[in-house]
């Protein structure tokens, strides 16, 4: 039944994994990276016979500081630090730029960076529902992506998903929480992401521009009927019970604190978030049904919108026929029910079909998009608006791109080695407009702005250090009910208790909590900041460490000894950087490790992260408050004048070992643009650091941050 | 009086109300504070079969109370009933028009307001509701709609170069803005309205001679990158270096700056993001801006319900008020419209839980419309004398919104597309209640 199972299995067994056992068996790795050059190099053929059919070039290769900047924003969304320049620009070696990528997507750079592509295709939210965090949706995604868990695994999990959110390891449930009580519009996104085609206009009538018609839609609904956006059980177990319960209490007299009350509805409401239901097959087609087969309320069965066929026997259970103006009565919340319908496992079927190698549009589509992540530009455009009569600018090129997805068992990381290792993706951006992305031939990739992420990843990068970490913030309940417990806990000690259990247990947390706040008026304030004693006593460490080297540094420069003061200011700059990345809620993150997505006004959202509310929604729109950020705000207050930044180490060190001012210059020319300044370039700064060290170094910074050298990707 | 006054329709509501002023002209509040009524000119053009002119409202100050402001404790009182709780019922400058004690202010302004009682809709949680009042769309999870503010730039566009078509102030709608439609469409947002546009002064110690040294700097690096590579994309970000030194530099920026404004007037308004808001919004007015969003949280009172509206109303009163006051004053009322939204009212039924609270009502609740052609002192619609219920001229949140969309004059049929191809307009199937326009 799993394809992939299977597969994965025999794979692991004979090749003892993929790439993960480079460093413990060399013959492995040669022979994958043969299997990958092959692909490379067929890709590359197929891209010059059609560049050459319409009379076009590749464009020239890139040079080594191109390339080692290009390749550390494509696959770890960042700029290279200065020893990654360095040492790339330095090496001899031939094999440098393949070992280079190699390296680049084993780290935990590459799977933040593709979060960020996986949370805007999917939604991803800290906040998925009312009370309810997103953590575990997020989480899944991050483990799937460190495991390298190939795409259509990936896809059928979530969306076989069932149970607990807050099951270890189950935040898959999150693909339908995500759209709870909207299955209609779930199901539109799942073909949209998965097939790359529009069917929500068929939502409401039969497709306008596309063959779908309404009937197709609902047929293709069918497959999650009946999916219910909560655990059966556990919700049973509250409605009845706390009723039952506070019912109870009143009569002896004794009642229930009605804030207590809610605020344990609201704990246990997000810690017994979940999905059930199997799938029946069935669905009524709407009010106002306009399709052209079928009436309003008629029960539909599950089929495949391709070949409209039943992949599953579903049979419609029997009803009796009821007088129609009574069923007009009825309200709106049952007007959708289907009496006896039986969950028998419908929507793992269509997990299974979506995945399937033979569905026509699986592997097409995330090879498309993933060509376009690399490209900018896809060889479908756009995306997502498939439809029989689309036609890919390169269509051989496209029929084997999928083809290798499909040989590759759908590894995602495999498929982008394949794609950075061509000499086409290796050959320099253009230069031009590319006026019609449908007619783009690909003689290499099109110059992009960075994306917000990649943006604010590669100024996180200037300021501390080892920014490629993965951060799993507890999701804590924020209602005072659980005393700002961890959900994944407070849900394994109610899973399954009695309701007077589930009462107690988020009493103990409460009534702390509430006693603190009931003592003083800054109760609450204090039951707070308690939590944060860990960053506080941190903070004040910190504190007292920059007050002990600020005195050694001031002694030292009154001494004349330069030397001495610049060894302690590298000094302080690597314990800042230390404690900066390891403080609680540290802002000093990388976009994926911040909440999904950043406050509104965050300056990923200012450079067009996505929100998260509809598919792909991120942007590179320019604005003018981008600019004004850059020039008044964010440079000049986070990065010019951080005397604790990397940059400013990179630039102090360079002045170790007899090096000067040109020495200074050359650090941050190569930290900043990954390459070394121009003589013209070197020679105007030194004029200025020599006027006044301080101020040009600000002045240098800040004209590279906002210059489209910085932020555009070549 | 005032009860024959809500049993009649509109147009004879209006007429007896008119009829009334007249008579009470000796009494000099309504003669100086409405001179349209004193001078019996409340006819209803749509009465006799013509219709209002259109886009009389050259600017639109949005006001918008999150949470879910109660109908019954502000612009729908019950006197008497049992619904009402503790709250009395003030007399106002309309005739046909009481409000909540809590709103005094106000009571003295109600000749400029028509106030709407009988909005309804279904959505009965904050995020859908806020997201239906925007856009007159529900919430989906396949597509973004864009909201009035962003509608209303893409249709009218700027009046005045340099200065942005939609701006939010002290809001915050998570999942609101610009929807499907290009970014630059979305509201400028200003998070503090004394803080002023964020980043637009020079940082501290960058005196003019170093900004200049700067930017000929960044010029020679930028001229060098877009000579290799002269796309579209790096020529336009290159251009919002200019746009922004022009923002920079010019008078429009003292638009943002709320010190302009002496400090009586500063008070008037009340010394508060919301008071101080809807004072920015003023001056945005004054600048050509065509939609100024002002948000005001903290109106969803499950608990407390009484003391909080009583905080919350004061500060809506001395603003609002101030906001109206100033606007006829400057003789710019005509020309722009306030609108007063929730996404619902709240429960008639008082939870006695905690500390008297009142809980989503969508089925019933107020809104306000002022100025932009609307007509003043009057109210529009009616809810049952326990305010459960709309029993005369329901407005759906559509036809709230077409109402406002008419007043902008924009053309409520056109059909903006969505990339997928589908056509929406800008206040869905809504229609514009006509009899509230002059």
């Amino acid at each position: 039944m799993t394809r992939w199972l299977i597969t994965f299995a025999i794979f692991t067994l004979t090749f003892c994994s993929t790439h993960s056992s480079h460093a413990e068996s060399p013959n492995a790795a040669k022979l994958s990276r043969k299997r990958t050059m092959a692909y490379s190099q067929k890709i590359d053929a197929l891209v010059g016979q059609h560049l050459k059919a319409n009379g076009q070039k590749r464009n020239r290769p890139t040079d080594d500081s191109t390339f080692v900047r290009r390749i550390h924003l494509s696959a770890v969304g960042r700029i290279p630090n200065i020893d990654e320049v360095v040492e790339f620009l330095d090496s001899k070696d031939k094999q440098k730029r393949s070992d280079t990528i190699d390296e680049l997507l084993d780290s935990y750079g590459y799977v933040s960076h593709q979060f960020n592509f996986l949370a805007d295709l999917l939604r991803l939210k800290s906040k998925i529902g009312n009370n309810v965090p997103g953590e575990p949706y997020i989480r899944y995604v991050k483990d799937a992506l460190e495991e390298n868990k190939p795409y259509d695994q990936l896809v059928y999990e979530l969306l076989s998903a069932n149970g607990a959110f807050f099951d270890e390891g189950n935040g898959a449930v999150g693909y339908y929480l995500r759209d709870r009580n909207m299955p209609e519009d779930n199901m539109s996104n799942t073909v949209r992401v998965f097939l790359g085609t529009r069917l929500e206009c068929a939502q409401c009538h039969d497709h306008p521009f596309d063959k779908w018609t309404q009937r197709q839609y609902f047929e293709m609904v069918a497959f999650t009927g009946g999916i219910k956006y909560q655990l059966e059980k556990e919700k049973d177990n509250f409605r009845k019970q706390s009723n039952k319960l506070k019912q109870k209490l009143e009569k002896s007299g004794n009642p229930i604190d009605a804030e207590m009350f809610a605020a344990v509805r609201r704990a246990v409401q997000s810690a017994s978030a979940g999905i059930s239901g199997s799938g029946t097959g069935l669905t009524r087609l709407p009010e106002n049904y306009e399709g052209t087969d079928g009436d309003e309320g008629d029960i539909v069965t599950a089929k495949t919108m391709f070949d409209g066929q039943a992949i599953m026997e579903v049979s419609i259970p029997e009803v009796k026929t009821k007088n129609k103006n009574k069923k007009k009565k009825k309200n709106n919340k049952n007007r959708n029910k289907i009496p006896n319908a039986e969950p028998i496992g419908t929507r793992e079927a269509y997990a299974k079909w979506l995945t399937e190698v033979d569905n026509p549009r699986f592997a097409k589509v995330i090879a498309n998009r993933l060509w376009k992540q690399a490209f900018s530009i896809g060889l479908i455009e756009p995306v997502d608006v498939i439809e029989d009569s689309t036609k890919a600018s390169n269509p051989e090129l496209m029929e084997y791109l999928t083809e290798v997805m499909i040989e590759i068992d759908f590894d995602m990381k495999e498929f982008l080695r394949i794609i950075y290792n061509t000499k086409s993706w290796q050959a320099q951006a253009t230069r031009t407009d590319i006026v019609d992305p449908q007619k783009y031939n690909f003689p290499g990739p099109a110059l992009k702005r960075m994306s917000a992420e990649q943006l604010w990843d590669s100024m996180i990068g200037l300021t501390v250090d080892d920014v490629d970490r993965r951060v799993d913030d507890k999701p804590k309940h924020r209602a005072y009910a659980t005393g700002g417990r961890d959900l994944y806990d407070f849900y394994k000690e109610i899973k399954n208790q009695p309701f007077e259990k589930v009462l107690e247990i988020a009493q103990s947390g409460y009534v702390p909590k509430r006693q603190a706040m009931e003592e003083d008026e800054s109760g609450k304030k204090k039951w707070k900041s308690g939590k944060n004693s860990e960053a506080k006593r941190k903070k004040q460490e910190l504190n007292q460490f920059l007050k002990t080297i600020g005195k050694q540094i001031n002694k030292a420069q009154k001494a004349k000894d330069w030397r001495l003061a610049r060894k302690l200011k590298i000094e302080r700059t690597e314990v800042v950087s230390k404690s900066r990345v390891a403080l609680p809620n540290s802002n000093y993150r990388r976009a994926s490790e911040l909440p999904s997505p950043a406050p509104a006004k965050h300056l990923l959202r200012e450079f067009g992260q996505s929100d998260r509310e509809t598919i792909e929604n991120a942007n590179t729109d320019p604005a003018v408050t981008q600019v004004l950020r850059l020039m008044n705000g964010f440079v000049d207050q986070q990065i010019g004048k951080d005397v604790n930044s990397v940059l400013t180490r990179n630039a102090l060190s360079a002045l170790n070992d007899g090096g000067n001012q040109h020495d200074s210059i050359e650090a941050v020319y190569l930290t900043m643009l990954s390459r070394f300044p121009t003589d013209a370039e070197k020679e105007m700064w030194f004029v200025d650091f020599q006027e006044n060290k301080k101020e040009a170094f600000t002045d240098l910074v800040w004209t590279i941050v906002n210059s489209n050298e910085f932020i555009f990707v070549r | 009086m005032k009860n024959i006054a809500r049993k009649m329709d509109p147009q004879s509501r209006r007429s007896f109300v008119s009829g009334m002023a007249k008579s009470m002209l000796g009494l000099g509040v309504l003669s100086v504070a409405n001179p349209k009524l004193t001078a019996g000119t409340v006819l209803n053009p749509a009465a006799i079969g013509k219709d209002p002119e259109p886009g009389r409202a050259k600017s639109v100050i949005y006001l918008y109370m999150a949470g879910g402001m109660s109908h019954l404790d502000t612009f729908d009182t019950k006197p008497g009933a049992e619904t009402q709780g503790p709250v009395e019922s003030l007399d106002t400058t309309a005739d046909d028009v009481q409000v909540s004690e809590y709103l005094p202010m106000m009571a003295k302004q109600m000749h400029n307001v028509a106030v709407v009682n009988s909005l309804n809709s279904t959505q009965g949680a904050h995020q859908q509701g806020r997201y239906f009042m925007h856009t007159s769309y529900s919430l989906r999870g396949t597509i973004k709609h864009p909201d009035m503010g962003a509608l209303a730039a893409y249709h009218l566009g700027k009046a005045k170069q340099g200065m942005p078509a939609n701006m939010k102030i002290s809001g915050g709608s998570s999942g609101l803005g610009g929807g499907f439609l290009e970014s630059k469409f979305a509201a400028l947002p200003i998070g503090d309205p004394e803080a002023g546009l964020q980043n637009s002064k020079l940082p501290k110690g960058i005196d003019e001679d170093r900004f200049r040294k700067r930017m000929k700097r960044l010029k020679m690096m930028n001229s060098a990158f877009t000579d290799q590579y002269n796309t579209k994309e790096s020529r336009a970000f290159a251009s919002m270096y200019d746009e922004a030194v022009n923002l920079m530099k010019s008078d429009d920026l003292a638009t943002f700056d709320l010190t302009n404004e002496s400090e009586k007037v500063r008070d008037r308004y009340g010394r508060n993001r919301f008071g101080q808001g809807c004072l920015l919004a003023r001056r945005m007015v004054q600048a050509g801006v065509r939609f100024i969003e002002v948000g005001n949280n903290g109106w969803d009172t499950h608990g407390d319900n009484f003391v909080r509206l009583k905080q919350k109303g004061a500060v809506l009163d001395q603003a609002l008020s101030a906001l109206l006051e100033d606007l006829s004053q400057q003789g710019l009322l005509d020309s722009t419209l306030i609108v007063l939204a929730t996404e619902f009212g709240r429960s008639p039924k008082i939870i006695t839980d905690r500390n008297l609270g009142r809980n989503h009502y969508p089925k019933a609740f107020s809104c306000l419309l002022a100025g932009g052609g609307i007509q003043g002192g009057i109210r529009y619609g009616l809810t049952d004398e326990e305010g459960r219920e709309v029993i005369d001229n329901p407005v759906s949140v559509p036809d709230f919104n077409a109402t406002i969309g008419y007043a902008m004059g924009i053309d409520l049929k056109k059909r903006v597309m969505s990339p997928s191809l589908r056509p929406f307009t800008f206040a869905d199937k809504g229609e514009p209640v006509l009899e509230l326009f002059s």
